[in-house]
């Protein structure tokens, strides 16, 4: 279990996160989630031991950590470009950490040996990462971690310099080392695809500042702040003529998602008065921009022969159905 | 370095701290502050009769109107050459482009007091050349080669260095799309060089104008060794002015001469930094060499590409030839008839002819060694604890980049011609070890500069990967940091003992009968009339080459030709 | 590197750093001596049961030396620079004072009575001399002002003026236009520029050498032994001129540096060096013409007759010392 209690980070006069609390249960697969520069890196490196925290307390399964370096944590790191050591060897990076903790050299080749094949890479021991894939290359920095028997795994957007297939496969190839091995997984990243498909639970950051956390279904649907019901998944705001028109409160802000935004034929009784402005088909898709009151206004619908129909210009009705309007307070 | 990591070897690092701020300030303050105190304050009062001295002065005068009319012209000329070499090997399709790239490199290899003493053996009274020259011409005279012709043809074909490092590099990353581009819209080949390609390449070459610039100002082996008669430049006068023992004068216009190779370097700082943006596209098209469609031009672009090489490849040749040639053969062959390996074997088992190598190597190894450390630490701990201290320690060590070697080599002999409490109260003028500090001074901005360079593209991550997997600041020093910028250590080093081999300002103010150095028995050698000294001349300017050439290789190979 | 290696290197400079070059087991000779003469005298003195090592060089580079390392001295004996050098060497306060053995006998202008420190041993004139191979006599100059003579253009040769001999016969003719206080008229300078204007200039001994192998020079400002060597090295014939107005002589002097750490070897080498033997036998192999009336005694003929060959031009060198600086530094700067 990794415990943040009112942990702040300061660059300077900067306050780069401000008292934040956290608890990741042991064995969970916990995302830090948020738009570049909100502070969700400097959280994780917190954690690492890589930038000091201005106040509050770190404890990792019961102990307390804060003062502790880096490389007395016991926390292991994927970097974002993997930081594998290139005058090294596969196996060499592999041994590194079991060569600083002085183990016997038939212990580390034992050790190396088995999370090779455990991650399977055993066939590339010899090479040097810059001979390897970027896939592998993960494998590499997640076994470098694994080997030293590291129960708390840190992820920095380590799939951001994949292919988008690549990506995919490692998202699952993570999970199921994940799972296998049963570590605990923090894990950073901008993506909210790649957030919300791996991730048991998820804290959304945003300028230094704890949104929300929870699982994924909790944070979509449910929603604490406009901001976690903007990043997470896509949400338009209502515009105050719209909000006029569905008889809103006009001191509270309004969002809908756009597969809640229902299309109807121009000459429907039901709904208001629209104009499409542009259509994007995406395959299984479709998505509509549309112009409501002179406000704009995003829609997602299933295709089919009718939305096939749609085209810039189109006059349609929209209907906003009351409980999938998701209202917060003016302040928040 | 963690603060953890900080707080256990403090007495190792501070023992250390202490020794290389006693460096910067017994071996770069203490010489600038002498400089200055003599210039301006030579009995204690502050005045400025040194001025009026040198102004007075027929020959300084003249040394000066020479310094610039050289620099002027060599600005022309050595542009006029850089910049046709660049564009016949990179944006012209010109055959035979591997031998003309090498002979427009031996700029790189030919370098100081060996190409000047080269040049003098080929062109000079005796010069192979001379004598081919006059059989076709009888009237010329033996000492046609002097003066400011033979220092400008000289630096016209030695100072292109600049223009081959970064002026191929610059048109290496224009990007052709837009040379395609303008071709769409209506332009001819010339009119998109000129028009598309010449003004994103116009910074750098401002820049290596200015380098050039600096080079020609400060030039001392070349006017040494070639000028002749009457024909001075600033280094020399102060090199004289010195030996008159007028150290007040020798101040000043070093001074001089440090205030105009500052304005150049300034100059140079604010191209560099206005240059920037022109930055290209972030995935250039390689430029794609175009093929010269007028016969006409294309034969005269072809005629002068190799008359250029010819012109530079010669005096190499020819003294690679002669060193393997019996002495008796130097100044009574064009080419020699016959070969032998007599003059290496001189070298090497001789003496007197040995040892001017073995100072050089012993002064250049000692230099490396020690500068490569002081830049370690001061680059290392600037880097990990950026602060106003290790900034400061850090432009101190950079301080002589800026400054003439003439300059610091007169501020050294200042301030060790009597014992020095800095140095334990001992005098290092006239002893061994006064140049090898002069050659580290100089060193070291340019080893640091490289340093620099390797520690900021190591990626910090690999430190922290080597932290969180257990490793304490030590260990990760030794096994991850000094093992990814040992390669550019080692050519560091390898480029500062090149260069030291052929280095002839700061040798020729602070040699002695201890430690006569390979560049001054070069020079000295460059005025016997004995056969044998002139073999063996050509023997050390072929060592020279043959180091500069496998350090270039391997420098080229690493990626770190760029020199900056 | 560890940072072990790095203290371990840093001291190693450090100690380097202090560590003096001359931990001189040899006794250290400073001597303008070319090299022919040094191994000589470097072998009979071994034979005679003193380790020596010789350093030469150029008269004034040796001089500049001496001065540059007062506080750190590395010669224990200077031997040949000349009066005017010698004397501003002992007013620096570099010597140590001491009587040689062969002392008795010398006459009064070679010893040093007030000091006791510069003894002279050998005289030798600065002589105009030409390549009889080339040039008839009566082509040669009869005097040094003849220099500036159209018809000598081109060839002669001035050395660097840091050069004792080079110094010497400037002064010699520059003398020729001082007045009463010591002070050169315009005339004098004048004099110089076409002096200079109508010479060969060279910067180095071999720059020297090649104009008389390339054949471009054939008369030849130098000092007495000087000359011969010259013309052996290039191989021609030389005849030296007495020349109207008298040819400066200077005398080159010995003592021992101040501070030497082998003082009684060196003051044994000093002994021996102006003994008559030894100068005697140095004058037979050299032709070189000592001071000292034993050794003049003891010498061959022709060294004796050397010794009265050329008339003096007669040097006040108290006067002329404390000006030398100025006139070179004029020389070098406006007229070379």
């Amino acid at each position: 279990m990794i415990e943040l209690d009112e942990v702040s980070v300061r660059y300077g006069s900067h306050e780069a996160v401000t008292p934040t609390n956290l608890r990741i249960e042991t064995g969970e697969f916990f995302t830090l989630l948020g738009p570049s520069g909100c502070g969700k890196t400097t959280i994780l490196r917190a954690i690492a031991g890589f930038v000091p925290v201005a106040s509050g307390r770190i404890t990792i399964e019961g102990r307390d950590v804060t003062g502790i370096p880096a490389e007395r944590r016991g926390v292991g790191m994927v970097f974002q470009n993997y930081a594998l050591f290139p005058h090294m060897t596969v196996a060499e990076n592999v041994a590194f950490g079991l060569k600083v903790a002085r183990k016997s050299g038939k212990e580390i080749s034992r050790a190396v040996d088995a999370v090779l094949e455990a991650t399977g890479i055993e066939r590339h021991a010899r090479k040097k990462p810059a001979e390897l894939s970027g896939g592998q290359q993960q494998r590499v920095a997640v076994a470098r971690s694994l080997v030293m028997g590291t129960r708390v795994l840190l992820f920095d957007e380590p799939l951001s310099n994949l292919d988008a297939k690549v990506r995919e496969d490692m998202r699952h190839e993570i999970k199921r080392l994940q799972r296998d091995v049963g570590f605990t997984a923090v894990f950073v990243t901008h993506d909210q695809e790649e957030a919300l498909s791996m991730s048991d639970r998820l804290l959304v950051i945003n300028e230094g500042r704890a949104e929300q956390s929870g699982t994924a279904r909790e944070l979509y649907q449910s929603p604490a702040t406009p901001f976690v019901c903007q990043f997470v998944g896509a949400a338009n705001e209502i515009g105050p003529k719209v909000a006029r028109a569905l008889g809103l409160d006009a001191a509270r802000r309004h969002f809908v998602r756009p597969e809640h935004v229902a299309l109807a034929q121009a000459g429907d009784p039901q709904g208001v008065e629209a104009t499409v402005a542009d259509v994007d088909y995406l395959g299984s898709m479709t998505r509509a921009f549309l112009d409501v009151l002179g406000e704009p206004l995003q829609c997602q619908v299933p295709s089919g022969p009718s939305v096939d129909r749609l085209k810039a210009g189109m006059s349609v009705k929209v209907n906003l159905s009351r409980e999938r309007i998701l209202s917060f307070d003016g302040s928040s | 370095m963690t603060p953890s990591g900080m707080s256990r070897i403090p007495l190792v690092r501070s023992v250390l701290l202490v020794v290389v701020i006693w460096c910067a300030a017994s071996f770069i303050y203490a010489p600038i502050f002498s400089v200055l105190r003599f210039a301006f304050a030579p009995e204690g009062d502050i005045g400025l009769g040194a001025i009026g001295e040198l102004a007075g002065s027929r020959r300084v005068r003249t040394a000066i109107v020479n310094t610039l009319v050289v620099t002027g012209l060599s600005i022309i000329t050595v542009n006029v050459i850089g910049i046709f070499q660049v564009a016949v090997l990179e944006y012209l399709r010109v055959g035979g482009r591997g031998f003309l790239r090498f002979a427009f490199l031996t700029p790189l290899i030919f370098v100081s007091v060996a190409a000047a003493t080269g040049y003098g053996f080929v062109y000079g009274q005796t010069g192979a050349l001379t004598r081919l020259l006059q059989s076709v011409w009888p009237a010329l005279p033996n000492d046609w080669f002097t003066g400011t012709l033979a220092v400008v043809f000289a630096h016209t074909f030695l100072l292109t260095s600049f223009h081959f490092l970064f002026l191929r590099a610059a048109i290496r990353r224009v990007d052709y799309s837009t040379v395609e581009a303008a071709r769409g819209l209506g332009a001819s080949n010339m009119e998109a060089f000129a028009r598309v390609v010449l003004p994103v390449l116009l910074p750098t070459i401002f820049a290596t104008t200015l380098l050039v610039t600096y080079k020609s100002l400060g030039s001392f082996a070349i006017p040494s060794v070639l000028g002749g008669r009457r024909f001075d430049m600033v280094t020399e006068l102060i090199l004289t002015l010195n030996s008159l023992r007028r150290p007040d004068m020798a101040a000043m216009l070093s001074i001089g001469l440090g205030l105009a190779v500052i304005l150049c370097i300034a100059a140079m700082q604010y191209v560099e930094r206005r240059g920037s943006y022109v930055g290209g596209s972030k995935t250039p098209v390689p430029v794609e060499r175009i093929r010269i469609s007028s016969p006409f031009v294309n034969l005269a672009v072809h005629a002068a590409a190799y008359a250029i090489a010819v012109i530079q490849l010669i005096p190499i040749a020819l003294v690679v030839l002669f060193s393997f040639a019996p002495a008796r053969s130097i100044a009574t062959e064009v080419l020699p008839s016959s070969f032998t390996l007599q003059n290496y074997v001189t070298v090497f088992s001789q003496s007197t002819a040995f040892v001017p190598l073995k100072n050089s190597l012993v002064m250049g190894a000692s230099a490396t060694m020690a500068g490569l450390m002081i830049s370690l630490f001061v680059v290392n701990l600037a880097h990990r604890h950026a602060n106003v201290g290790t900034t400061s320690l850090d432009l101190s060590f950079m301080a002589p980049w800026i400054l003439p070697a003439p300059f610091i080599a007169i501020g050294l002999i200042l301030t060790y011609d009597e014992p020095n409490l800095l140095v334990a109260n001992r005098v290092l003028l006239g002893g061994f070890w006064i140049l090898p500090i002069g050659y580290a001074v100089v060193s070291i901005p340019i080893m640091m500069r490289f340093l620099r360079a390797a520690f900021f593209s190591l990626d910090p991550a690999l430190n922290e990967a080597a932290q969180s997997l257990g490793a304490p600041a030590f260990y990760r020093f030794l096994r991850v940091t000094v093992p990814l910028v040992l390669p550019v250590m080692i050519l560091i080093a390898g480029m500062t003992l090149n260069v030291i081999l052929s280095e002839y300002s700061m040798s020729a103010f602070l040699f002695n009968v201890n430690n006569k150095p390979l560049s001054i028995a070069l020079f000295e050698g460059a005025r016997s009339a004995n056969p044998e000294q002139a073999a063996i001349n050509l023997v050390y300017i072929s060592l020279i080459m043959a180091f500069s050439l496998g350090i270039i290789t391997l420098a080229d190979r690493y990626g770190l030709g760029g020199g900056k | 590197m560890t940072r072990n290696h790095w203290l371990a290197g840093a001291m190693t400079f450090l100690s380097l750093l202090g560590t003096s070059a001359a931990t001189a087991e040899p006794l250290v000779v400073y001597s303008p001596q070319g090299d022919e003469r040094a191994v000589w005298i470097a072998e009979h003195a071994t034979a005679a049961g003193h380790d020596v090592t010789i350093l030469t060089a150029g008269g004034g580079e040796l001089f500049d030396r001496i001065l540059a390392e007062r506080a750190n001295p590395q010669a224990d004996v200077v031997l040949g620079l000349i009066d005017a050098a010698m004397a501003t060497l002992k007013a620096e306060g570099l010597f140590q004072p001491y009587v040689p053995k062969w002392a008795d006998g010398l006459p009064e202008v070679y010893r040093d009575d007030a000091d006791r420190m510069v003894w002279k041993f050998w005289q030798t004139p600065v002589v105009i001399a030409y390549n009889s191979d080339m040039l008839a006599q009566e082509d040669a100059p009869a005097s040094w002002l003849e220099l500036v003579e159209d018809r000598h253009a081109g060839k002669y040769v001035i050395g660097p003026a840091t050069w004792q001999t080079t110094k010497t016969y400037l002064i010699g003719m520059l003398l020729r236009f001082a007045d009463d206080g010591g002070e050169i008229s315009d005339d004098g300078w004048d004099f110089m520029q076409r002096l200079y204007d109508n010479a060969i200039v060279v910067d180095s001994a071999d720059a020297k050498t090649a104009a008389f192998v390339n054949k471009e020079a054939v008369i030849d400002l130098n000092w007495f032994g000087g000359v011969g060597r010259l013309a052996d090295d290039v191989g021609y014939n030389a005849v030296m001129v007495d020349t109207e107005g008298g040819t400066p002589f200077i005398a080159e002097g010995i003592a021992i540096t101040k501070g030497t750490d082998q003082l009684d070897d060196a003051k044994a080498f000093v002994d021996w060096f102006g003994s008559a033997e030894f100068m005697a036998a140095y004058a037979a192999r050299f032709g070189q013409v000592p001071v000292h009336p034993d050794a003049i005694a003891a010498a061959p003929d022709s060294v004796k007759r050397n010794a009265t060959l050329l008339r003096p031009q007669p040097i006040d060198w108290d006067v002329v010392a404390p000006r030398i600086d100025g006139w070179i530094q004029r020389i070098e700067l406006d007229i070379k």
